[in-house]
């Protein structure tokens, strides 16, 4: 699934100024609601959902890459954002290290085929170190949906 | 062995298939259908988007070898433990 199906430009945050777990994820799901894709009724109680789901294990996954995402029935189909922070977030990760690329999923609660395809290309992407580095570079929002962009037209099909 | 959980290996599963194979001093891969991935990656695993009912093979190389083989495969026969309770609990695992 590529990015352009889940990731809308508007919702993309260059420069995150949370500096804790609650408040990036509060900030992350903030912009889909700037963006039009979340009700803002919404926002407390999925942002208290995905905190919940940090509570299982930490989404951090390692190499400052973090998925944090919950199911929701507000949605009706998968939506996500993509963050940085430049300082990096303390987010519980696997391997200890701080968090600077984010992508946050919300997914309909009977849909884990898309939840699990979106997953695959955020791996398939991110183990790419180059993509990595750039998007963690990234000044603004326009640059990361470039580099989104090229990155689902590099791929196979 | 197959995968044996309703929502496939999504990020929970792989991050309990990654915390195991790291506690074991040899490599240990994962493969699907002939593309192989490091089990110590969460990363290289959830790009695995294996499915509820994947067949997948692991290999494990070095001193504890078999001890990792067997650990892991018995995570997968578990169904990966704690799925039902943290499902029950937030609707989402």
């Amino acid at each position: 699934m590529k990015f352009s199906e889940f990731v809308k430009p508007e919702a993309i945050r260059a420069e995150l100024t949370a500096t804790d777990k609650d408040g990036v994820i509060r900030e992350l799901v903030g912009s889909l609601v700037n963006s039009g894709q979340i009700n803002a009724d919404q926002l407390d109680g999925i942002v208290k959902a995905i905190m919940k789901r940090e509570e299982l294990g930490s989404t951090g996954i390692g190499r400052g890459i973090a998925v944090p995402h919950t199911k929701h029935p507000s949605v009706e189909e998968l939506v996500g954002t993509v963050g940085i922070s430049v300082e990096g977030v303390d987010f519980q990760s696997l391997d200890g290290e701080k968090v600077q690329l984010f992508f946050l999923l919300i997914s309909p609660p009977d849909r884990p085929g898309d939840h699990l395809r979106a997953l695959e290309n955020i791996s398939r992407q991110l183990r790419d170190e180059t993509f990595c580095r750039f998007l963690k570079q990234s000044k603004s929002s326009a640059d990361i949906h470039e580099l989104l962009e090229e990155a689902d037209n590099n791929q196979a099909v | 062995m197959t995968v044996n959980n309703p929502q496939g290996i999504h990020l929970r599963p792989a991050y309990l298939i990654a915390e195991l194979a790291g506690k074991y001093e040899s490599v240990v891969n994962l493969d699907k259908s002939g593309s192989s991935v490091d089990g110590k990656s969460v990363l290289e695993i959830i790009g695995l988007a294996a499915g509820n009912g994947t067949e997948l093979k692991i290999h494990a190389n070095g001193p504890d070898a078999n001890d990792a083989v067997e650990a892991i495969v018995q995570l997968f026969e578990q169904g990966f433990p704690g799925e039902e309770a943290a499902k029950a609990e937030n609707g989402r695992v």
